[in-house]
């Protein structure tokens, strides 16, 4: 089993796996449905979600928002953008 | 707490007199009552005793009146002299920093003490440090070395006698002491399967690493190398060896030279049953020796770790499921955290560690636990009042601080507690904080390169998690890091391959 990761793993594959190793987390499972919902893919983005939903029922959209780590600019674009995802897939707005 | 005239070190060079125990290093010496003055009381006047031996290392004069002499510490007789103290100071900083990856830790005691410049900033410069930093890495240094003699004298259960003796009568007491400290542990010394001697060295290395690594593990209590040592060779009989020793688990491993890899192999027993609890059996290839044994030992110990804490809770339920104290709170609370971890198992592990600390509320393990479970909720985004667990996590987290400032996991938990409160800066911070005080602490690694996402470098953080990976690629939070990584990713705009 290779545990080390590759550098040819892009952010789905890493999300997978971490799912895949424990799917019991509920912010892993939120955050692989939103990088679904950016990738297009949209029926399994949802799936993913409602699984998330059950493990986590307080997130939301707009918790996520309100909760950001830090002002740097480059992370706060980059975090908007991820929103997006985040309701491609159907998350909670809050 | 007093300490007897004869040390009660791990160590049979103790001083009995008429002894036929063959002592492992020192010479046997009559026994003598230790020298009017004064005697070393507390582990601050343990340290401060030798924070003075080691300002004094020069001097003899000075020396033979350092309270150490007449407290018995390490395997020093109560008649041994300065010179035996130089000696031992030496050894010891060689042995406890003898890993590369404290190479830094070793130099800033060598150079400020055994081979003194004129002043502490010419060895800041001579170590290419800043100043703070080279302070920092001192103060780090000692409390090292004073924790380590300290408890080599003090927290011994019992003194080993050699297998070579006659073996106990079976029967003469029950196989696991309850005295015995819960997660005690003797690392055997590693068999060199493929009997070119010219891997003993790296073999040995091996033992001794791990030996250094577990015995950093919060309450765990890792026999000495040299107690170990003893053994080499010997045939093993685990239950015997856990009597003798007073320890309930042993661990015994190989390791096996292919030619173009090394194969490891470890299993930990329980020492009252003679039952196998864990096994770890890997190949790395022959590249750096050094740099293989580095993440060999950390691999291991991280593994063993994990599974004494779960075997120690376990027993606890067995034993006496009625009356847990704190420290069997604070196990069961770290082994639901070493389970797959959810929200439900974050809230389970907290209750545990809550109770621990309504026992004993300086108990250092429990209070980071507490501190941990209440920030991962709020990190995770499912906490309802993300103030209030903040600031109970931040109240636990300080209170560790202030009682094992040179805790890894201390600054660890400091860092998370403070990435909860959105200072991710001064997270980044503890975190390689955490490092230079334990370089193979894999979760804090992995939560440096986290918190370099916040700071706009998210290109950063696949090294640094990849680094914990390395450090322990079994471990109970792997599916974290995976996450950070693909967190990393998403800001990167890495989302599937083109």
């Amino acid at each position: 089993m290779p545990t080390s990761i590759s550098d040819e793993w892009f952010a789905l594959e890493s999300l997978r796996k971490s799912v895949e190793i424990n799917p019991k987390w509920g912010l892993s499972q939120f955050v692989l449905a939103g990088a679904l919902g950016l990738a297009g893919l949209l029926a399994e983005a949802a799936e993913v979600c409602a699984v998330a939903q059950r493990l986590a029922p307080n997130f939301t959209i707009a918790k996520f928002r309100a909760e950001a780590v830090s002002d740097n600019l480059v992370y706060r674009a980059q975090r908007e953008h991820f929103c997006e995802g985040l309701r491609l897939a159907g998350a909670p707005e809050g | 707490m007093m300490i007897p005239g004869p040390p009660p070190g791990i160590y049979a060079g103790d001083g009995a007199a008429g002894s036929d125990q063959p002592s492992f290093n020192a010479p046997d010496l009559p026994p003598t009552a230790p020298p009017g003055g004064e005697t070393v009381v507390t582990y601050a006047d343990f340290a401060g005793a030798l924070r003075d031996a080691l300002r004094d290392y020069h001097s003899a004069d000075l020396l033979a009146r350092n309270p150490l002499l007449h407290g018995g510490i390490g395997n020093l007789g109560s008649s041994a002299g300065p010179l035996d103290l130089k000696a031992l100071l030496s050894e010891t900083v060689n042995t406890l920093f003898g890993n590369p990856r404290d190479e830094k830790l070793r130099r800033v005691i060598e150079l400020t003490y055994f081979q003194p410049a004129p002043k502490q900033e010419a060895v800041a410069d001579r170590l290419a440090l800043s100043f703070g930093t080279y302070r920092r890495y001192l103060t780090t240094a000692r409390e090292r070395l004073a924790r380590w003699l300290w408890e080599s004298s003090q927290l011994a259960p019992v003194r080993p006698e050699l297998p070579a003796m006659e073996p106990m009568a079976s029967g003469d007491k029950p196989a696991s002491d309850p005295a015995s400290p819960r997660l005690s542990v003797v690392v055997l010394p590693f068999l060199n399967i493929s009997g070119d001697t010219r891997d003993d060295p790296f073999v040995d290395g091996i033992t001794e690493t791990l030996t250094t690594d577990l015995s950093r593990c919060s309450g765990v209590f890792a026999i000495s190398r040299n107690t170990a040592f003893a053994y080499k060779g010997k045939p093993i009989d685990t239950r015997q060896i856990g009597r003798e020793l007073g320890v309930r688990y042993v661990l015994e491993g190989s390791v096996q030279n292919t030619g173009e890899r090394m194969r490891f192999n470890a299993q930990l027993v329980d020492a009252e049953s003679g039952a196998h609890l864990w096994a770890d059996r890997f190949d790395k290839p022959r590249a750096d020796l050094l740099d293989m044994q580095d993440e060999v030992t950390a691999r291991l110990a991280r593994g063993i770790y994990i599974e004494l804490i779960a075997a120690e809770s376990r027993r606890a339920v067995r034993e006496h499921p009625d009356h847990f104290d704190s420290v069997d709170h604070t196990l069961h609370g770290w082994a639901a955290w070493n389970q797959h971890l959810s929200l439900e198992a974050a809230r389970k592990a907290r209750d545990f560690f809550d109770a621990a600390l309504r026992l004993d509320e300086h108990n250092v393990g429990a209070l980071l636990g507490f501190a941990k479970a209440h920030v991962w909720e709020v990190n995770m985004y499912t906490s309802d009042d993300r103030a209030g667990q903040n600031r109970a996590a931040e109240v636990a987290v300080t209170k560790a601080l202030a009682l094992a400032p040179d805790s890894a996991d201390a600054h660890l938990t400091y860092g998370m507690v403070l990435f909860a409160m959105r200072a991710p800066e001064r997270a980044l911070r503890e975190f390689e904080f955490s490092v230079t005080l334990e370089a193979s602490l894999a979760t804090a690694h992995a939560y440096l390169g986290l918190m370099k996402v916040f700071l706009g470098r998210a290109r950063e953080t696949r090294a640094h998690v990849a680094e914990a990976m390395r450090l322990s690629p079994r471990d109970p939070l792997l599916f974290l890091w995976h996450f950070f990584i693909g967190v990393a990713d998403i800001h990167l705009g890495r989302m599937v391959r083109a």
